[in-house]
């Protein structure tokens, strides 16, 4: 066990590392950040010592050993646009991120869960048909309509919530029900189709012949053979409802880590990006990991060697 | 900034003249002036967040708007385009390149430090320094910096005889900064601005809201609200939403479409004024056949911008019928729709003297060569400006041009601006007066040394004559002098065409009808909410 953790984290490193120089060469290849920088009537020569004094001026290896030794004292470089240490920038906006992720995947994964379950026992029902409605209307909605739909009515008509703006009581509400909505549709299609799955099996059939309690042989017997599905979905979209937050974080003046990174994109702000693409990475991997581990508390038949 | 009651209403009466060609503008002070009233927050939306709140740092208007209400400058300008006193109460053109400037004795900064002669000079020496300039000196021209003369009197010096010299002090991004928080916070100072302006710092959560509050100790007329909050909203509808809730009090930026109907509510109040910012199609006159001034002229002929502006820009801005806008200091009337009228015959007249005929696939060719122009246009940086490159393709396939049109992610456009040299023929682009001198437009696009990437002459129009004539204005010392010879400049732009402008934008906001004292200035950089007051 110990073994696999220590194999799994040196494979992390190598992903991250290749991350790392995917994104740099790309950022590198789009083109040059210091006329974005300068003022309008910076000369040619403030261009080129500007330059000079970023390094851009080096061969792009050289650049990115100097990046990666940095990068391995802790130093991401200083954001261009803000002129502010790259990694204080970006974990000032996390808890934005962090709260909102937090609380979507919360909510929909519980609700998901009861409904899936539901609709899979009273399969062909009213609640199964309209559980069905709701995994395809969630899927494909987008969340640019929701987002505002969602407040024209509860804000604009009903004044029951504001309309935008970080807080982690009333104006958490909205973003997290229209950035939840999709995670919602999958986790209700994966648990109804694997408790239809697992209702077939033999040992669900035995376990109703001698006469065991319905509650118990969906708890026991149900329900552990069909979380792995929605586990190993959620170590997946746990680390991209990061990058999925983006637009509800614009719809909602949410002030996260999606906005920080367009804006850094958009602006050629190179370290930023790098930094928050890097880190982006290390919580895709570690959740993954972690997902792995889960799976073999969650169903002891699973053993890793 | 803040007027007292007297000079608030001078001042307006002076700004009717540059509102009047405003298509919106309602005037807050037509409804009836009440007594205006101390207390409450003034809540702003808008799209974006400042980067800085050091003036040192931060170009943007977002940041200005914000760290204007921070900070004073020497002397300010009024939305009718005068200069006022600021933390100067008086000055002295001692020669073309030195002005004296006498200061107010009684301002501090928010810190309790004292804001004299040795403070300015701070600001000064840490803006005009050759090593790591701010961004105030990339359009101050050849300020040289501040000296002091005694504890309460600076001069300020220029290398060449610059006339813009008291203009350049007046814009938002030379307020003056503490030199002794600077000191002390060092690069996080763009974080915790201390300046001497009617409104302090209080607190800024990144990409939601920055939170001022009122100086108590303003030497100026003290502001009437408690607060100001500036929250980022980035989508334009939800502003609006915004607006409509209750939310927000004002909306910077609102989109186009709401306009309408909010003018017709009473609730509300849009507010527009006629800006410094000229946006048009720019010529690359190093690109051939763009150096043919017929080819250029029959292009502008041949785009019918009445109807662009009409049917595309709408409330964004009014017709440009001259090379920049009418409240820069030197502007002339070159009347473009007398010289240049829509009228496509001539247009084909003039391409067929420059030798072009009819060719394959109704393309105009010369030599075999089909008359094929390449055009780079931003969307979204400029109301509309993707539409109109629209727009302008489609009229030039009218008369035989074939433009391919290529609308990239602004940091490209922005980059292939700046680039020594420049391959597309077109390029639709802006330029925004900041100083409110004839100088910062004429000088930096125009003349043949401020060819990118040293300036904004993206144009490449090179021409000693007009080189000359602005040289000599941004000399003389003499205004009416210089009002001549600009208007020679701008004369010579017309008849060479190395752009052709489509519209001056308008600066424009949206407030409840109970936010009063509002003025909307020309310069885009300023926001002028600090004598606002609350009628609730």
């Amino acid at each position: 066990m110990i073994r696999y953790l220590g194999g799994r984290l040196a494979q992390s490193a190598i992903v991250v590392v290749g991350v790392s120089v995917i994104v740099f060469a790309s950022l590198h290849l789009a083109g040059d950040p210091v006329a974005l920088m300068l003022p309008p009537d910076a000369s040619y020569q403030d261009m080129q010592r500007y330059r000079h004094l970023l390094g851009f001026d080096e061969p792009m290896p050289e650049q990115y050993l100097q990046y990666a030794i940095k990068a391995l004292h802790g130093n991401f470089g200083t954001s261009i646009r803000y002129n502010l240490p790259a990694v204080p920038l970006m974990l000032e906006h996390l808890p934005a991120t962090a709260s909102l992720a937090a609380a979507a995947l919360t909510w929909s994964t519980v609700a998901g869960v009861v409904i899936g379950i539901y609709a899979a026992l009273h399969r062909g029902g009213a609640v199964d048909y309209a559980a069905r409605i709701l995994a395809l209307a969630g899927q494909a909605i987008p969340v640019f309509w929701l987002g505002p739909m969602l407040i024209l009515y509860f804000s604009v008509q009903r004044g029951w919530f504001p309309t935008g703006g970080f807080g982690l009581g009333a104006h958490l509400v909205l973003p997290a029900v229209t950035l939840g909505a999709y995670y919602l549709a999958i986790v209700i299609r994966l648990m109804r189709t694997s408790v239809l799955a697992s209702l077939q099996q033999d040992h669900v059939r035995t376990a109703r012949a001698k006469g065991l309690a319905p509650r118990r042989i969906i708890i026991r017997h149900v329900l552990r053979n069909s979380w792995l599905p929605v586990i190993s979905m959620l170590g997946l979209q746990a680390g991209s409802v990061m990058g999925g937050a983006v637009v509800t974080e614009v719809v909602f003046a949410w002030p996260g880590l999606g906005r920080l990174a367009a804006q850094a994109i958009s602006g050629r702000d190179f370290p930023l990006v790098q930094a928050i693409v890097l880190f982006s990475a290390i919580v895709f991997v570690l959740v993954n990991l972690t997902a792995d581990v889960v799976y073999m508390v969650a169903d002891p038949r699973i053993r890793y060697s | 900034m803040l007027g007292d009651r007297l000079t608030r209403r001078r001042f307006l009466r002076q700004s009717s003249f540059a509102l009047a060609g405003a298509s919106f503008s309602m005037l807050p002070w037509t409804a009836g002036e009440s007594a205006p009233v101390r207390g409450g927050t003034l809540t702003i939306a808008r799209p974006v967040d400042s980067i800085s709140l050091d003036p040192y740092r931060d170009s943007s208007a977002p940041g200005a708007w914000v760290y204007g209400l921070i900070y004073d400058s020497l002397v300010t300008l009024s939305p009718a385009m005068k200069v006022q006193p600021g933390l100067a109460s008086s000055w002295r053109v001692l020669s073309p390149s030195k002005v004296r400037f006498f200061l107010r004795r009684d301002v501090r900064f928010h810190d309790g430090t004292p804001c004299n002669a040795a403070a300015i000079k701070f600001t000064f020496d840490r803006t005009f320094n050759a090593k790591s300039p701010g961004i105030w000196a990339s359009f101050a021209g050849p300020i040289k910096g501040a000296t002091v003369v005694d504890d309460y009197t600076v001069d300020v010096e220029s290398t060449e005889p610059f006339a813009p010299l008291l203009l350049s002090m007046a814009v938002v991004h030379g307020g003056m900064v503490s030199p002794d928080a600077v000191r002390k916070q060092g690069d996080a100072f763009g974080r915790h601005p201390v300046g001497t302006g009617p409104f302090k710092f209080v607190e800024w959560v990144p990409n939601d809201h920055i939170t001022l509050e009122r100086n108590d100790a303003y030497w100026g007329p003290k502001a009437y609200l408690d607060r100001i909050v500036f929250r980022i909203i980035p989508e334009e509808e939800a502003r609006v939403i915004a607006l409509r809730t209750g939310e927000v009090d004002m909306v910077l930026l609102p989109p186009l479409t709401a306009l309408p109907a909010l003018q017709r509510d009473p609730n509300y109040i849009v507010y527009s004024t006629t800006g410094t910012r000229t946006v048009f199609i720019a010529c690359t006159l190093t690109q051939p056949p763009m150096d043919d001034v017929r080819v250029r002229r029959a292009l502008m002929l041949a785009t019918d911008r009445k109807s662009i502006v009409d049917n595309i820009v709408g409330p964004a801005g009014v017709l440009a019928n001259d090379m920049m806008a009418p409240n820069i200091f030197g502007y002339a009337p070159v009347h473009l729709d007398k010289l240049y009228p829509h009228d496509v015959k001539r247009a084909a007249a003039l391409l067929e003297q420059a030798g072009f005929k009819p060719g394959q696939g109704g393309v105009l060719e010369r030599g075999g060569v089909p008359l094929t122009l390449t055009m780079m246009s931003s969307r979204g940086r400029y109301p509309k400006d993707a539409e109109i490159s629209q727009a302008f393709q489609a009229q030039m396939h009218d008369i035989g041009i074939r433009v391919d049109l290529q609308i990239p992610e602004y940091a490209v456009v922005f980059s292939a601006l700046r680039a020594p040299t420049l391959t597309v023929h077109l390029m639709l682009s802006a330029w925004g007066n900041i100083t409110g001198d004839a100088d910062h437009t004429l000088v930096t696009t125009g003349r043949s040394d401020q060819a990118p990437p040293r300036g904004w002459n993206a144009f490449r129009y090179f021409n000693p004559a007009y080189d000359k004539v602005v040289d000599q204005a941004r000399t003389s010392v003499n205004p009416a002098e210089r009002k001549t010879l600009y208007a020679q400049a701008q004369q010579m732009l017309a008849r060479d065409l190395p752009y052709f402008p489509i519209y001056n934008m308008n600066n424009i906001a949206v407030a409840h009808s109970y936010v009063k004292g509002f003025v909307p200035h020309p310069v885009e950089y300023v926001l002028p909410v600090g004598p606002v007051w609350l009628q609730k």
